[in-house]
C-alpha cells in the first residue's frame, strides 16, 4: 500500500477515536441510550404485535418521535465537532484530494479581483522555472476574473507572480510526480481563510483570491481506488464503531 | 432451530398409547411416551452427585 | 435472538459506492459528514426508519394472509366465545381472612365493589399449599400428580440429594478438554419439569392471543404462539435462586446462609472490592468471573461514587441505585450480562455495601427467560430494566440482617412497580385474548412482616401488611379501567397466609421414634441426610411438603416393600402424627396427615411425597428439616424475620377469587381456572383436565 494510503488510514482511524472521545464528553449519553432503547423497543413492538395494525401504527408514530429526539440529541455534539472537523477535512483535502501538476500537464490559474475591470489594465503572470505560462490572461469581465493556462515541464516548486499594474501578488505552485501538500487557493484576510489555510493571506491589493486548478487525486487502498473522503468516512466510522464498546460510548 | 428427533411407533401401539394417555391423566400421547422413557432412563443413568446442585438452591426463600 | 442492527455495513458501502460513482457528490458529503457520531446517528436512525417501514409494510401486506390463516383457527374459538378478553390478576398469598376483615373495615374499596357487583369466593388451593404447586395447577387445570410439581424440591431417588423441582439444567453432552480448558461442543439445555399442558398453549393453538407475565414455574419458557415472561425458579446469573453479595471493610468471621460476604479494601480514599459473577464457563477449577469496582467518597456526608466497568454511579446512604448492568467476560465473544442494584448501608466508620443477586439481564439474557426470546428485551427497552430472578424480593438479605426492613420493602415495591408497568402495557395493547400476571409482593411482604400482624413485633411496620393489601386493592382498581362488558376479570391468589412461630423437625421425630437411623451412633445429621443410615431408615422428610417412605425399588437404598407394608407404614405414621402436640406450648402442631395416593391420581404420583403433613396455624416444617437435617429437638422457635408462611394444612390457607362475572360454583378450586379460561373462549375442557368450569358460559 502506498505511503499516503497508510497515513490516511492512520489519520482516519485516529480521527474516529478522537471524535468518539469528543462525542462521549459532549453528548448526553444517558439520554441517547434511553432514546435508542425506545427506538429498538418500538421496532420489536412491530414484530411482537404483527397481527394488530393499530399497534403497528402507534409504534410507527412513536418510532418517528424517538427518531426526532435522537437527532435532537445529536445536534450538540455534532455542532461542537463541526469546526475542528471542517478544518481537518480542508487540510486533508490539500494533501489527499489534489496532486501536484505532473510534467506535461496543464492547469488553469484564475485570479479574482474585487472591483470591476475597465479592460485597459495590464496583467501578467510569471511562473518559476519548469512551469510555462502558455496563454495571455483571458478576462471574464462580468465575474471580475482573469485566467491563464500554465503547463508543467519538469518538477518544480515555487511561486507564481501576478503583476497587476503597481501590485504584485504571489501564489505557490507545485509540479512533480510525488504527492505532497498543495494549496489550491490563496485568499485574503477573509473568513474563507479558514477553508484555505495553506498560504499566508494576500495583502490588500485588490485581488480577492488566486487559484491553481490542480488535478484531483484518488487514493488507493485495499486494491480499490477512491476519493480520499470515502476512505476517511469508512475508516473513521469503522474505528469508532469498533472502539465504541471499549470507550463505553453509545452513538 | 434444530429439528426435534422423532421416533416411529407401530400403528397399533400408537393407537393404544393414544387410548390410554388420557385415561392415565396425560395431556397428550407424546407426554405419555416421554414420561415412560424418562422414567426408565433415570434407572439406567448415573445420579448426579454434584454438590453444585445444592448451591443452586441458594436463595430459595423457603429453604435455609 | 435477532438483534436490531442500527449500523448497517451495507449502508456504509452504499455511501462509499455513491461517492465512487459520483465524486462530485463529495463536497456535499464533506459538509454533511462531521464525524462518526453524527454519521452513526444519520445512518442509524435512517436504518431504523427503513427497517420499521419495511417491517410495517411487510406486516401490513401479509396481514390479510395471516389473518386468514389465524382466522381459520380462531373462528371456531371466537364463534363460541363468551368474552373478548380474560384478565387473570394473581396476588400471590393474598389471604381471604385478612382481605375479608379489611373489606369489612372499608379499606379495600375496589375489591369490595368487585365482590358486590360480581363474585367473591375463598379459593381451594392445592396439596401442598405452595406457590409452585398451586400456580402449576392454575396453569394446567390438573392436580400435582398430573403436572409433577409437588414442592420447591425433589429428592434424587439415587442420591437422596435435593433438586429443583421445576427445571433441570443438563450439562453439554460433549466437551473438548484442552489442558485446563473445557470447551463445550454442544449447548447446555434446560428442561421444564412441569408436565401437562398450560391453558394458554391450548388457547394459542386456537388463535387466542395470550400474554403470560411472571406466572410461577414457567422457566424455561415454553414455545407457544403468544408472549410469556418466566418467573419463579428462574435462576440468577450465578445459577442460584438468588444470592446477594454483602461487602464490608469490617473484617469479621460472619458467613451467610444464602448470601456471600466479601471484603472491601481501603486504598487511600478509594475503597475497592470484587463483584463475583458466574463460574468460568471454560476453565476448570477457576475462580468465578469477577468484576472489580471502587467506591470513592465524594466529600458530601453519606455519599460516594461507585465506579464499575468504566461507568460512575452516585451512591447515597440507604438509597438503592437503579439497575446497573455488569458484564462478566470469560473470553472473546463469551460474556454473561447481568444487572444488579447497589445499596450503601453504612459509610462511616466502616463501609457496608449490599448488592442484590445478579439478575439475568433481560435485554441480553444469558438463558432464555421469555418467549419469544426478545420479549424480555422489548419490555426492558420500553419500560426499563427489571428483576428477572424467580424470587426477586431478597428475603434472605433481610433474614440475615444484610438489609433492614425499610430496604427490603423498598426493593419489593420497586419490583412490584416494574411488574405493574408490564401488566398495564399488556392490558393497553390487548384487543382480545388473555393477559395473566402474578404479583409476588403480597407473598413476600407477608412472609417477612407477619410477626407484626400478630403483635410478635412492634414498631412502625405494624401496619405494613395492611398497607400492602390496600395497595393491591388500588392495583385492582386500576385494572378495572380495562374491564368492559366483554371482559372477564379474575383476581386470585394461590393460597392464604398463617403464622410461622414454631418449626417442626420431623426427621428428628422419625429418629426418636425408630423410623430413621443414623450411622455410627450419631444423634444428629445433615444437611441433606449426611450421616443417615438408609439401610435402616423407613421414612424421611425433605423440603416443605411432607414425608417420603424409603421405598424399595424406588429409592436407591429403599427398604420398605411397596404394597401392604408401605400402606401399613403410612397408616401408622398418619395415626401417630395426626394430633401431635408441641410439648413446650401444649398446642396441637399437626392437624392431619394426608396420604397423597388418596388425594390425587395421575402418572407422576410416584414423584409425590407419600404423606403431606397438615400443620396447624403457627407451625411449619423447621428450616433444618427442610434441608434434610436431623437435629436434637423436634420443636423449636422460628427466630427469623420470615415469620409468616402457608406450608401448613391446605384447608387452613385457601386463596381468594374475585370476579366481575357471577360464579356458578360455591366451592371453586385453583384447578378450575384453566378449564374456565378455555370455556370463556368457547373451547371444551380436555379429558385430562380435572378442574371444572365455574362460570355460566353464554355466547357473546
Amino acid at each position: 500500500m502506498p505511503l499516503e494510503s497508510v497515513s490516511l488510514l492512520l489519520i482516519s482511524a485516529a480521527a474516529g477515536v478522537i471524535l468518539l472521545w469528543v462525542f462521549r464528553k459532549t453528548s448526553d449519553q444517558a439520554a441517547i441510550r434511553r432514546t435508542k432503547k425506545r427506538l429498538q423497543a418500538h421496532l420489536l413492538e412491530i414484530r411482537l404485535y404483527a397481527d394488530d395494525p393499530a399497534i403497528i401504527w402507534q409504534a410507527q408514530k412513536k418510532l418517528l418521535a424517538a427518531n426526532a429526539r435522537y437527532f435532537g440529541l445529536m445536534l450538540r455534539p455534532a455542532a461542537i465537532v463541526t469546526v475542528p472537523m471542517v478544518l481537518l477535512l480542508v487540510a486533508l483535502d490539500g494533501y489527499y484530494g489534489k496532486r501536484p501538476l505532473e510534467p506535461g500537464r496543464a492547469a488553469i490559474v484564475t485570479a479574482q479581483f474585487e472591483a470591476a475591470m475597465n479592460g485597459g489594465e495590464v496583467f501578467r503572470l510569471e511562473a518559476p522555472e519548469g512551469i510555462a505560462v502558455e496563454t495571455p490572461g483571458v478576462r471574464l469581465l462580468g465575474a471580475h476574473q482573469v485566467s491563464w493556462r500554465i503547463r508543467a515541464a519538469q518538477p518544480a516548486a515555487g511561486e507564481l507572480r501576478l503583476l497587476a499594474g503597481p501590485v504584485t501578488v504571489t501564489k505557490s505552485v507545485v509540479a512533480g510526480n510525488e504527492r505532497r501538500f498543495v494549496s489550491t487557493r490563496r485568499v485574503g484576510l477573509h473568513p474563507s481563510l479558514l477553508l484555505y489555510p495553506g498560504e499566508p493571506p494576500l495583502p490588500a491589493s485588490g485581488v480577492k483570491w488566486i487559484e491553481v486548478d490542480y488535478p484531483a487525486a484518488r487514493v488507493q487502498m485495499f486494491g480499490f481506488e477512491a476519493h480520499w473522503l470515502v476512505w476517511f468516512l469508512i475508516i473513521s466510522m469503522a474505528s469508532a464503531f469498533l472502539l465504541k464498546g471499549k470507550f463505553r460510548v453509545t452513538v | 432451530m434444530l429439528k426435534q428427533p422423532s421416533v416411529k411407533l407401530r400403528k397399533e401401539l400408537w393407537e393404544r398409547v393414544k387410548r390410554c394417555a388420557g385415561l392415565a391423566g396425560y395431556s397428550s400421547p407424546e407426554e405419555f411416551v416421554e414420561h415412560i422413557i424418562e422414567r426408565e432412563l433415570a434407572k439406567l443413568e448415573d445420579a448426579e452427585t454434584d454438590e453444585q446442585i445444592i448451591n443452586k438452591l441458594k436463595g430459595l426463600g423457603y429453604l435455609q | 435472538m435477532k438483534r436490531v442492527k442500527l449500523i448497517p455495513g451495507w449502508l456504509l458501502l452504499a455511501a462509499a459506492a455513491c461517492a465512487l460513482v459520483r465524486p462530485s457528490l463529495c463536497p456535499e458529503l464533506e459538509l454533511a459528514y462531521i464525524g462518526p457520531g453524527a454519521g452513526f446517528a444519520f445512518l442509524g436512525s435512517f436504518l431504523a426508519l427503513i427497517w420499521a417501514f419495511v417491517l410495517s409494510v411487510g406486516t401490513l401486506l401479509t396481514w390479510p394472509a395471516r389473518m386468514l390463516w389465524r382466522g381459520r383457527r380462531r373462528r371456531k374459538a371466537l364463534r363460541n366465545a363468551c368474552v373478548k378478553k380474560v384478565i387473570f390478576l394473581g396476588l400471590d398469598g393474598f389471604d381471604p381472612g385478612i382481605a375479608e376483615r379489611l373489606m369489612a373495615e372499608g379499606k379495600l374499596p375496589n375489591l369490595a365493589r368487585l365482590r358486590q357487583e360480581g363474585s367473591y369466593r375463598r379459593l381451594r388451593t392445592t396439596f401442598p399449599s405452595l406457590s409452585p404447586v398451586a400456580w402449576s395447577t392454575f396453569a394446567t387445570g390438573v392436580s400435582p400428580a398430573r403436572h409433577n410439581i409437588f414442592d420447591f424440591l425433589n429428592r434424587n431417588l439415587k442420591s437422596y440429594l435435593p433438586e429443583l423441582s421445576s427445571s433441570r439444567v443438563n450439562k453439554p453432552r460433549r466437551v473438548l478438554q484442552l489442558g485446563r480448558y473445557r470447551i463445550p461442543l454442544s449447548r447446555p439445555t434446560v428442561d421444564l419439569r412441569r408436565k401437562s399442558l398450560p391453558f394458554w398453549k391450548i388457547l394459542a393453538e386456537h388463535g387466542v392471543d395470550c400474554t403470560i407475565l411472571r406466572v410461577p414455574i414457567t422457566f424455561p419458557p415454553e414455545k407457544f404462539d403468544g408472549k410469556l415472561l418466566s418467573a419463579m425458579c428462574t435462576p440468577d446469573l450465578r445459577g442460584t435462586q438468588g444470592s446477594f453479595s454483602f461487602f464490608s471493610t469490617r473484617q469479621e468471621q460472619v458467613s451467610y446462609e444464602n448470601g456471600s460476604r466479601y471484603p472491601l479494601h481501603r486504598n487511600g480514599r478509594r475503597i475497592t472490592g470484587q463483584l463475583e459473577g458466574p463460574e468460568h464457563p471454560l476453565l476448570e477449577e477457576a475462580p468465578p468471573l469477577a468484576v472489580p469496582f471502587a467506591l470513592v467518597p465524594n466529600g458530601k456526608p453519606g455519599e460516594a461514587i461507585l465506579e464499575i466497568q468504566g461507568e460512575r454511579y452516585p451512591l447515597r446512604l440507604g438509597k438503592y441505585t437503579s439497575w446497573i448492568p455488569v458484564a462478566f467476560r470469560a473470553g472473546p465473544g463469551i460474556t454473561a450480562y447481568g444487572i444488579c442494584r447497589f445499596l450503601l448501608t453504612q459509610l462511616e466508620p466502616e463501609v457496608n455495601l449490599y448488592v442484590t443477586p445478579i439478575n439475568i439481564d433481560p435485554e441480553r439474557p444469558a438463558l432464555p427467560i421469555s418467549h419469544p426470546a426478545y420479549y424480555s428485551a422489548y419490555l426492558a427497552k420500553l419500560l426499563g430494566s427489571f428483576a428477572t430472578v424467580g424470587m426477586a424480593e431478597d428475603t434472605w438479605a433481610l433474614n440475615e440482617g444484610a438489609i433492614d426492613e425499610d430496604a427490603f420493602l423498598e426493593q419489593a415495591w420497586a419490583i412490584h412497580e416494574e411488574r405493574e408497568a408490564m401488566f398495564f402495557n399488556s392490558l393497553a395493547k390487548m384487543r382480545h385474548g388473555v393477559t395473566a400476571c402474578v404479583f409476588d409482593a403480597s407473598d413476600r411482604i407477608q412472609h417477612m412482616f407477619y410477626r407484626y400482624l400478630e403483635n410478635r413485633a412492634s414498631g412502625k411496620h405494624a401496619r405494613t401488611i395492611e398497607a400492602m393489601y390496600a395497595r393491591m386493592d388500588e392495583l385492582v382498581g386500576r385494572t378495572l379501567r380495562y374491564v368492559d362488558r366483554e371482559t372477564a376479570l379474575f383476581v386470585l391468589s394461590d393460597h392464604g397466609f398463617a403464622s410461622f412461630r414454631r418449626g417442626v423437625n420431623l426427621n428428628t421425630w422419625l429418629l426418636d421414634n425408630g423410623y430413621l437411623a443414623l450411622r455410627d451412633g450419631a444423634t444428629t445429621a445433615g444437611p441433606y441426610f449426611k450421616g443417615v443410615d438408609w439401610s435402616r431408615t423407613r421414612a424421611y422428610t425433605l423440603g416443605l411438603a411432607g414425608l417420603y417412605l424409603n421405598l424399595r425399588g424406588r429409592e436407591s437404598g429403599g427398604i420398605v416393600a411397596p404394597g401392604a407394608e408401605a400402606e401399613a407404614l403410612k397408616a401408622e405414621l398418619i395415626a401417630r402424627l395426626s394430633g401431635l402436640r408441641d410439648p413446650d406450648t401444649g398446642e396441637v402442631a399437626i392437624q392431619q396427615v394426608y396420604a397423597t395416593n388418596r388425594l390425587y391420581r395421575g402418572p407422576y404420583l410416584e414423584e409425590a411425597p407419600d404423606l403431606i403433613v397438615g400443620y396447624s396455624n403457627g407451625y411449619r416444617t423447621s428450616w433444618d428439616a427442610a434441608q434434610g437435617k436431623v437435629t436434637s429437638k423436634v420443636f423449636e422457635d422460628n427466630p427469623k424475620a420470615w415469620s409468616g408462611d402457608h406450608s401448613l394444612d391446605p384447608v387452613l390457607v385457601p386463596g381468594v377469587l374475585f370476579s366481575n362475572l357471577k360464579l356458578a360454583s360455591d366451592d371453586p378450586g385453583i384447578e378450575d381456572m384453566a378449564p374456565t379460561a378455555l370455556a370463556l373462549f368457547g373451547l371444551p375442557k380436555p379429558a385430562h383436565m380435572e378442574g371444572q368450569v365455574i362460570v355460566e358460559t353464554t355466547k357473546r
